[in-house]
């Protein structure tokens, strides 16, 4: 796999699934946090 | 006595049911075809960048409208952009609903060929495209779309709690975890690798063609479920304090995260399996765009492995996933009409039988012959794009600012959405609308020769035929349709 084969990947499939992962990491915080909360 | 408002208990039923929304069919076979088509990596460059400036801000745009109005897209566009705009309210949810007549005949094949999969039917065959053409030319379409409407209606009958988001639940968890197992089979194939370089590797000679880029556009507009009026009825059910910026995100980078495994899952499967040339089979068309997935996909499934038995099973999962994908979105489809008609004074369960009636009535021309079918698929997702554009317009009536910071952000958001919401709603949506309207509408002329003629199956005729016969009747019945949301 060649240098730019490998950019890309990361680039596109670190953005899409690391932002899904990034924002389901932030919506269990804030749902633990309601939890505690109530 | 008021009936009292059901809402999704938990954020996380609001997400899966939402999610089931975007994850349809289009993932899984449209964004594999049309990544083929367009140089493999090099459109999911383009491809993630209208992630931002298109489907995102319009599912944040929709989960807001919707929270607010707590009305499906005629009441919530009239609330938004006030009430001589109430005809835009009910193109978007005209657009939906007649996509619902069509997409239920889509879930009956998926359904058919989950069927044939499980009872070994379907690798018994050598010849798939006969199997195919056999099934569509024949009476069978219409039994399955039959079965579809039925399933989907049950649902809504049942409700939001009952219905909506305890079915989501099993059918996006299921989707996904059935998604992930053929996954590790796929990447695991010999030359498996070959798939992932081709989907991976951009290729500057398509980064510069406006084309894959207006591509990229419309797999977005069509396969987020953005600008669709659907996820805005959905959000009628969501809490007051449930927050708009961070669901929002949820979809849009899960939805393109299924899209990426569902790709990852037909590249590595199709270069490692196909005798033949593997890009002509994975960008090939079809009968309605059909090629790929019923035709080409089952010829491979019999050649995962010697055992009939393994490959049996691995086919069936897959079209267990592709009939769940459908489901979901179905269910939302015939929910957004099932709301249209709650809003004009229906109740729910007499809403539901009559949506379900109208719905199987509606898609029988498109069950029995492809080219109707192909004709209202052309049809009403180019107008896709017109209804995402009529909520960007809503937004501008409102005041975009003041739509971030009152229905937006508001008290309850997690996080924040800044400016440039504004800058994209004010300017980017529209002109992304007009643009890729333009495009689609001017490419016909190419494939037409007689690309004004109202009766052919994909042209520009049609459309301003089909379109202009429905906004002419709403715009006559404006006051009327916004009396019968509003006089209750």
């Amino acid at each position: 796999m060649n240098f730019i084969t490998l950019i890309t990947m990361i680039l596109v499939a670190g953005t899409v699934w690391g932002g899904f992962i990034f924002f389901l990491s932030v919506a269990i915080k804030k749902e633990k946090m309601k939890r505690l909360n109530e | 006595m008021k009936k009292k408002e059901e809402y999704f208990t938990s954020r996380w039923g609001l997400i899966l049911a939402t999610l089931g929304i975007a994850v349809g069919t289009g993932n899984i076979w449209r964004f594999s075809r049309v990544v083929a088509q367009n140089g493999g990596g090099s459109f999911l460059i383009p491809w993630l960048i209208f992630l931002f400036i298109w489907s995102l801000p319009l599912i944040i745009s929709e989960f807001a409208i919707g929270k607010y109005t707590r009305k499906g897209p005629v009441g919530a566009i009239a609330k938004i952009a006030g009430k001589k705009f109430t005809w835009m309210g009910a193109f978007i949810a005209f657009v939906s609903t007649a996509i619902m007549f069509y997409y239920s005949v889509v879930t009956g094949w998926t359904l058919k060929y989950f069927v044939s999969a499980a009872t070994g039917e379907l690798l018994s065959t050598s010849n798939h495209l006969e199997l195919w053409n056999s099934f569509s030319s024949g009476f069978q379409p219409l039994f399955f779309h039959f079965i579809a409407m039925l399933i989907g209606s049950v649902v809504i009958y049942r409700g939001i709690v009952k219905g909506i988001e305890k079915t989501n639940k099993v059918l996006v968890v299921t989707l996904i975890s059935i998604l992930l197992i053929i996954l590790v089979r796929a990447v695991t194939l010999p030359n498996a690798i070959e798939g992932l370089k081709y989907f991976f590797t951009p290729q500057l000679e398509y980064i510069l063609d406006y084309k894959v880029w207006l591509n990229a556009l419309t797999q977005n507009a069509w396969d987020t479920g953005a600008g669709w009026g659907l996820i805005l009825t959905y959000a009628v059910y969501m809490k007051k304090k449930e927050d708009v910026p961070l669901n929002a995100a949820l979809i849009g980078f899960g939805n393109n995260s299924i899209s990426l495994i569902a790709g990852i899952i037909i590249f590595s499967t199709v270069f490692s399996l196909s005798s033949v040339d593997a890009m002509s089979q994975i960008s090939q068309s079809g009968p309605a765009n059909t090629g790929l997935t019923f035709i080409y996909l089952p010829l491979l499934f019999s050649n995962l492995s010697s055992s009939f038995l393994v490959n049996t099973i691995f086919a069936s999962l897959f079209f267990l996933a592709l009939a769940f994908a459908a489901i979901s979105s179905l269910i939302s489809l015939i929910e957004l009409t099932t709301k249209t008609f709650i809003d004009f004074g229906f109740e729910r369960k007499k809403a539901t039988i009559v949506v379900g009636s109208l719905g199987f009535l509606f898609g029988i021309p498109s069950a029995l012959n492809i080219d109707v079918f192909a004709n209202q698929d052309w049809v009403w997702g180019v107008a896709l794009i017109l209804s995402g554009a009529f909520i960007a317009f809503a937004i501008i009536r409102f005041g975009v600012d003041k739509f971030r910071i009152d229905l937006v952000n508001g008290n309850s958001s997690d996080i924040k959405v800044g400016k440039w919401f504004n800058f994209i709603i004010k300017y980017l949506i529209p002109l992304q609308a007009i643009v890729l309207i333009f495009w689609w509408l001017a490419s016909s002329i190419s494939w037409d020769s007689e690309w004004w003629n109202p009766f052919h199956v994909a042209n520009a005729g049609t459309c301003f035929f089909q379109w202009g016969l429905i906004l002419l009747l709403f715009v006559i019945f404006n006051k009327k349709i916004t009396n019968l949301v509003f006089d209750k």
